[in-house]
């Protein structure tokens, strides 16, 4: 080993979202790295966009901080996925939840279904500049929320001209 | 809150209802801010549960974290208490309604609405079609329809209200009025014309 003094990590983290059937959705969030291996998938009803359920599977734990069998996550069940739901999933899985990894890719599986709907609309998208921009501005007009969370819709961007910013507690 | 109140004061509103998100306002507090404005000030609790934001009357224990609608719904039906869903479609937007297949039907299926007394159908916070779609579901469900500010700036208050038929002198009295059904949401705040227009009977 020529520099033993260097670190080696990296992770990949991918998330897939399958509609089985027409009233249902399967997210699910992979991820590897040099510490751990593990999978969630939870499946969501539609139309409400409801977990009805969430299921984990840890293959390689350096750490030890993410033993099998853990309890907790199915407390996501019920959560309607939308404003808010980090919080509610985090609030119901408990504080002292030994592997946050684990709550953190039930929430990307969220996003994943998120942007599974968001993907139609994006493909909706002029093909000219001006009218791509219009798009997107009523995109965020219609939902205000969407203002300043990244940066073609951050303030000063000309998406977001002539745009009243939201309180900033709408984001809440 | 004494900017807040004097706004209050300013626009015509006959009252205000603190409902700060798992806080509970000390009694002795609101009472040192009613006797000072002279103006009714009432307190209320937003609280989050594993379906979304629940405004509670009527409860005196502080709750936080996050909370089992039905457990909520026996603590405030114990305290006598009245609950309702706030801006319960707030961003459901984000995808659009039509790729989503929500409508009011399938909307009111929603288990939030069996453990509620009453809508906010008018939320300052969302807009005007989640709005609405709020309004379609609550009233096929029957259910006492409400509408608030949601402010957290003193400018956004009274922007949206809620119209009582009957005078309310405490929480006690508004909680009654609530149970009572008697209520209209109204815009407020657009302008003194539109002051007194209930979009409800």
């Amino acid at each position: 080993m020529p520099f033993p003094h260097l670190l080696s990590y990296s992770r990949t983290r991918t998330t897939s979202v399958e509609r089985p059937e027409p009233d249902t959705l399967r997210a699910a969030c992979r991820l590897q790295d040099n510490l751990m291996e593990a999978e969630v998938e939870i499946t969501v009803r539609l139309p409400d966009l409801d977990i009805t359920a969430v299921q984990s599977r840890v293959l390689r734990d350096e750490r030890g901080l993410c033993p099998g069998g853990l309890e907790g996550l199915e407390n996501a069940v019920g959560v309607r996925i939308g404003p808010g739901m980090a919080k509610i999933i985090k609030g119901l899985v408990g504080d002292d939840f030994p592997c946050p990894q684990l709550v953190f890719m039930v929430e990307e599986c969220c996003h994943g279904v998120i942007l599974y709907f968001t993907k139609d609309e994006l493909r909706a998208v002029p093909e000219d500049e001006d009218e791509a921009r219009e798009h997107f501005a009523r995109m965020i007009r219609k939902n205000i929320r969407l203002y300043n969370r990244c940066a073609a819709f951050a303030p000063g961007s000309s998406i977001t001209e002539g745009i009243d910013p939201p309180s900033p507690h709408t984001q809440s | 809150m004494d900017d807040l109140i004097r706004e209050a004061v300013r626009i015509g509103l006959d009252g205000i209802c603190l409902t700060d998100h798992n806080h509970v306002w000390r009694p002795e507090t609101v009472d040192a801010l009613r006797q000072k404005h002279g103006f009714l000030v009432l307190r209320g609790n937003e609280i989050i549960t594993d379906q979304g934001d629940v405004i509670v009357f009527g409860l005196e224990r502080d709750i936080q974290g996050i909370t089992r609608l039905e457990d909520l719904r026996a603590e405030v039906l114990q305290a006598g208490g009245f609950m309702i869903a706030a801006h319960p479609f707030r961003g459901f937007l984000t995808f659009g309604v039509d790729k989503l297949g929500l409508t009011p039907e399938k909307a009111m299926q929603r288990k939030i609405f069996q453990y509620v007394d009453g809508v906010e159908i008018l939320n300052g916070k969302v807009n005007e079609e989640e709005n609405r779609f709020a309004g379609q579901v609550a009233q096929g469900l029957g259910l006492v329809l409400t509408g608030g500010s949601d402010a957290h700036e003193v400018e956004e208050v009274g922007r949206y209200a809620t119209r009582l038929a009957s005078p309310v002198r405490n929480e006690q009295d508004l909680i009654e009025a609530l149970k009572k059904g008697q209520t209209a949401p109204v815009a407020f705040r657009r302008g003194r014309n539109d002051a007194r227009t209930g979009v409800h009977p």
